[in-house]
């Protein structure tokens, strides 16, 4: 039986994200930084995390239709003495062309929904600065379904 | 003073903020573990002599055990009652 369409979205992005000129294959998910900090030689990074997905009922009946919005957020962690604002920016660009060109699991279509505010801090030996951006992909399954993208 | 950091400081290249000259100047070097914004870093110190770094400003180098590190902005504390100057640090460029 196939993963909920969800966890086929969340790979599909994670698989559309590594690799990118700025941080590579340094793509985590399910990983918390607070308590596993990342170490220089993991840095820039990406953090990816499936959060909340509201649903709507869209058709009726025993196989009634749900549509889905999966939100999903990258966190891009930069530490650099300079130049981390062009940096995240840069991140930002390529992870946006990434999953606009990707297959998204299922998934109509990605769509940047936020581009939080920036956490910074210079209290260490270089400034370390991470960004959250908020993705929404659309999906639509049927009620009883969920491992299936329609 | 100066017996405990003959006894137990490191050598640091020194160099001023503006350029100039390069001096060594004997300090205790501590580069405490330090987690922020999710990511590893280490908050490097050096306490020395005031006297011996007269002048001092944010910019200023020292390179210690090869690596080169500045000052930071706001990064100097003297204590007069010591005589000592505690510099936070950065990594150099």
């Amino acid at each position: 039986m196939p993963a909920h369409v969800r966890e086929q979205i969340a790979s599909a992005a994670v698989t559309a994200l590594t690799g990118l000129a700025t941080t590579g294959a340094r793509v985590f998910r399910d990983r918390d930084t607070e308590a596993s900090p990342l170490e220089a030689a993991e840095l820039p990074a990406l953090v990816i995390e499936d959060d909340g997905d509201p649903a709507e009922i869209v058709s009726l009946g025993q196989g009634r239709v749900l549509e889905r919005r999966m939100r999903l957020t990258v966190t891009a962690h930069v530490k650099a003495l300079s130049g981390y604002s062009a940096a995240l920016n840069e991140i930002l660009k390529e992870v946006e062309v990434a999953l606009a060109g990707a297959a998204l699991g299922g998934a109509k279509y990605a769509a940047l929904a936020e581009v939080g505010a920036r956490e910074l801090s210079e209290a260490g030996d270089a400034p370390a600065v991470r960004q959250a951006f908020v993705f929404e992909f659309l999906y639509y399954t049927a009620h009883n379904a969920p491992d299936v993208a329609l | 003073m100066r017996r405990i950091l003959a006894r137990q400081g490191v050598d640091a290249a020194y160099t001023p903020a503006g350029g100039g000259g390069s001096s060594t100047v004997r300090g205790i070097f501590q580069r405490p573990y330090l987690q922020t914004e999710g990511m590893e870093s280490s908050d490097p110190t050096f306490d020395c002599m005031a006297s011996d770094v007269p002048g001092i400003a944010a910019g200023a180098t020292l390179i210690i055990g090869g690596v080169t590190l500045k000052v930071k902005r706001g990064g100097i504390e003297p204590d007069p009652v010591s005589g000592i100057v505690r510099l936070q640090l950065v990594k150099g460029a």
